[in-house]
């Protein structure tokens, strides 16, 4: 759902570090708001599904995620697909 | 030519449970000193500890779901069997006065790291100090290593329901994909 570049921040850095912190100061203000706290309260399961997540494998997770292959495993997976296409022609 | 090796698992292990270390302590740190919870009562921020899910956490955890009081019930033994091998995981757990666990949670980037799911938050089906605040908690670590391993954007996977999905979605910056049934935004 986005394509922003990606850097890997270095915690043994002290500009990295900095970049940490002024960031989460900045989400913090984002997030936390005592004027509109949740109406519900926070008991139990907020967020998932894991029966779901106990049967889902690597495989099914980047397979969801197209924006992810390189071109390579893009070209490799029309190309099965072609395959899949022409044998079912064969039948 | 000198041949580049690649890190062991143990390497690689030991570098993320660092990492996750790392980014709870980062989150820690930029908690205002004094919240105001639900009930508008003011939790000190030194009476919160936050910490992965550890022997303790699963001990706990065990009593949640012995309790009868949880909205819907998944087996945390089997969860973290499942994550325990995935050494990129991230893991928090929110205690209050170092013996009451507020909310336990799990996540993993996707395959190449782009992204942080956030797979499960639970929160203390008995309620818990931290009432109002337990959502904001988790998102501010969560992001903290979402930002530290470099994922560009951090998905709620599968909102309990429209309510807690709708709050989600009050936060800045954050949209819903209907299709995945998650809650996303860029990091």
């Amino acid at each position: 759902m986005t394509s922003k570049k990606r850097r890997e921040l270095d915690l043994d850095s002290p500009e990295d570090r900095e970049e940490l912190r002024q960031y989460l100061k900045k989400s913090m203000k984002d997030l936390f708001n005592p004027e509109a706290l949740p109406d519900f309260e926070e008991k139990g399961v907020l967020s998932g599904d894991g029966e779901a997540l106990l049967s889902e494998t690597e495989e099914d997770i980047y397979l969801q995620e197209i924006d992810e292959y390189s071109p390579e495993e893009r070209r490799q997976r029309l190309k099965l697909h072609k395959q899949d296409n022409d044998s079912d022609l064969k039948k | 030519m000198i041949e580049q090796r690649k890190p062991d698992y143990a390497a690689v292990k030991g570098q993320y449970e660092a990492l996750r270390e790392d980014s709870r302590n980062f989150a820690y740190e930029v908690l205002a000193p004094v919240l105001t919870n639900k009930r508008s009562q003011a939790i000190l921020k030194s009476t919160l500890t936050f910490s992965g899910i550890t022997v303790n956490c699963i001990n706990e955890l065990r009593k949640w779901e012995m309790s009868g009081l949880r909205r819907v019930a998944w087996d945390w033994d089997k969860v973290l069997k499942t994550y325990r091998p995935k050494p990129k995981r991230f893991e928090l757990s929110i205690w209050h006065e170092k013996h009451w666990l507020c909310s336990a949670s799990i996540g993993k980037p996707t395959v190449k790291g782009s992204k942080l799911r956030l797979d499960l938050i639970e929160s203390n089906p008995n309620g818990s100090s931290i009432d109002g605040l337990v959502i904001d908690i988790n998102l501010i670590c969560y992001k903290a290593y979402a930002k530290v391993i470099g994922a560009t954007e951090l998905r709620i996977m599968n909102p309990v329901n429209e309510i807690v999905r709708d709050y989600y979605l009050s936060k800045k910056g954050f949209s819903y994909s209907q299709k995945e049934n998650f809650c996303f935004r860029k990091v």
